[in-house]
């Protein structure tokens, strides 16, 4: 089994981050993710990213992937499937191999929010989407609901006005987290809004054909015929790889403090060598900058921990940009 | 082996999937359903699928930007 200094798991902003500062510490790592890119893979264009004022995330990712890369950081593409504590580190095992390491980064963010409906699963990539960047050309002409109300949702119906013959806004309250010019837009679209409504059946043949929803308030149900569901509900953590290693929230973010550290489950003792960054922690402000930011941090106090250093209050480090 | 990949320009996962494809040096030919309303039908009466990207690996669709799936279907390490 090999073993390292540092093993960073997950592939997105925080992750890859992580990777360029550990290793500029000279600390042997690894990044181990599913998705190079993580959740950035899932919009389009990114215009708030320090340095570019608009810029695919495809090519985002490719920047961050070539910068650890040239580093040489090997990104491993794999399914991380369980971490265990031993004496002296921690074993990371994958669908396909073992690794071993000093410390720990968790950075492995979010994943897509699922309905729990009837027909979501049997239907997901015959009518059912979570990436409308993707597939909605595909319902060109076609009637199509839209689920949630965030940006993403809003974002999904305005691409989807333009392409489909009939778009449904689908949303569980009165109220929505999208900006208000957005939602306004959309308004103005001819998007139909069903608010306090909730989807409870997807039906179908080989693709969907209706959805079935509920009004919260009336109780009254309707079957809407439709060919696209994309649904745009927010993302959450899969936290149960490492809910026996740290203490999470009651929304399953890894709790950590001001230096990365984690602490034990239901403690507030920290745990040594285990770090996390990115949109899995409780850190407020899911923004790539952000997670990019914590990854940097996490990276450097993994290095203190492995030497054993102390951190101490507000010191400069600028030694972490000189080889 | 023959493989095929449904694409889009504006997909980003469709891009990851064809850089993973180049990367291995596989050999495939891209349909662009973006570009063919033709292509669309083809997708869906090819894979049953209504979503992309699809990489097809000898008649075997494999749905999404799926690595693990890629690599078994490819015979990569």
């Amino acid at each position: 089994m090999e073993e390292f200094d540092l093993i960073i798991i997950g592939a997105g902003p925080a992750g890859l981050t992580a990777g360029i500062f550990a290793s500029r510490r000279l600390l042997k790592t690894i990044i181990i993710g599913e998705v190079i890119g993580g959740q950035v893979m899932s919009t389009t264009l990114i215009e708030n990213y320090p340095g570019f004022k608009q810029i695919k995330s495809v090519d985002l990712v490719e920047k961050f992937e070539e910068h650890v890369k040239s580093l040489g950081v090997d990104i491993i593409q794999d399914m991380v499937v369980e971490i265990n504590e031993v004496d002296d580190g921690f074993i990371v095992k994958t669908t396909s191999n073992e690794y071993k390491a000093k410390a720990l980064i968790l950075a492995f963010g979010k994943s897509p929010r699922t309905l729990n409906v009837p027909g979501e699963k049997e239907y997901t990539g015959k009518g059912v989407s979570y990436c409308a960047n993707c597939d909605a050309p595909l319902f060109r002409g076609l009637p199509v609901a839209v689920v949630g109300g965030g940006n993403s949702a809003f974002d999904a119906a305005h691409y989807l006005s333009q392409i489909a013959s009939k778009v449904y806004l689908i949303h569980r309250s009165e109220t929505f987290r999208a900006f208000d010019s957005l939602v306004e837009d959309v308004k103005k679209r001819g998007v139909e809004f069903l608010l306090n409504t909730e989807v409870r059946e997807i039906k179908g043949d080989k693709f969907v054909r209706s959805i079935v929803v509920e009004n919260k308030i009336t109780g009254e149900k309707k079957e809407l015929e439709i060919r696209g569901v994309f649904i745009e509900i927010g993302s959450e953590v899969k936290a149960d790889l490492i809910k026996h290693l740290v203490k999470t929230d009651e929304t399953n973010h890894v709790c950590i403090n001001e230096k990365t550290e984690t602490f034990y489950p239901n403690s507030d003792k920290i745990r040594p060598g285990i770090f996390a960054a990115g949109d899995l922690s409780n850190v407020p402000f899911k923004q790539i900058v952000v997670a990019a930011g914590e990854g940097c941090k996490a990276a450097l106090q993994a290095y203190n921990y492995i030497h054993k250093i102390e951190t101490k209050g507000i010191v400069g480090d600028w030694s972490a940009g000189k080889k | 082996m023959e493989v095929i990949l449904y694409s889009a320009e504006w997909c980003p996962w469709c891009q990851m999937t064809k850089k993973f494809l180049i990367e291995n040096k596989i050999k495939f030919k891209e349909v662009n359903v973006d570009k063919s309303p033709e292509a669309v039908v083809e997708l869906i009466e090819k894979t049953g699928q209504m979503g992309i990207p699809v990489t097809v690996v000898d008649g075997k669709p494999i749905i999404g930007y799926d690595v693990q799936k890629l690599k078994e279907a490819l015979k990569l390490k």
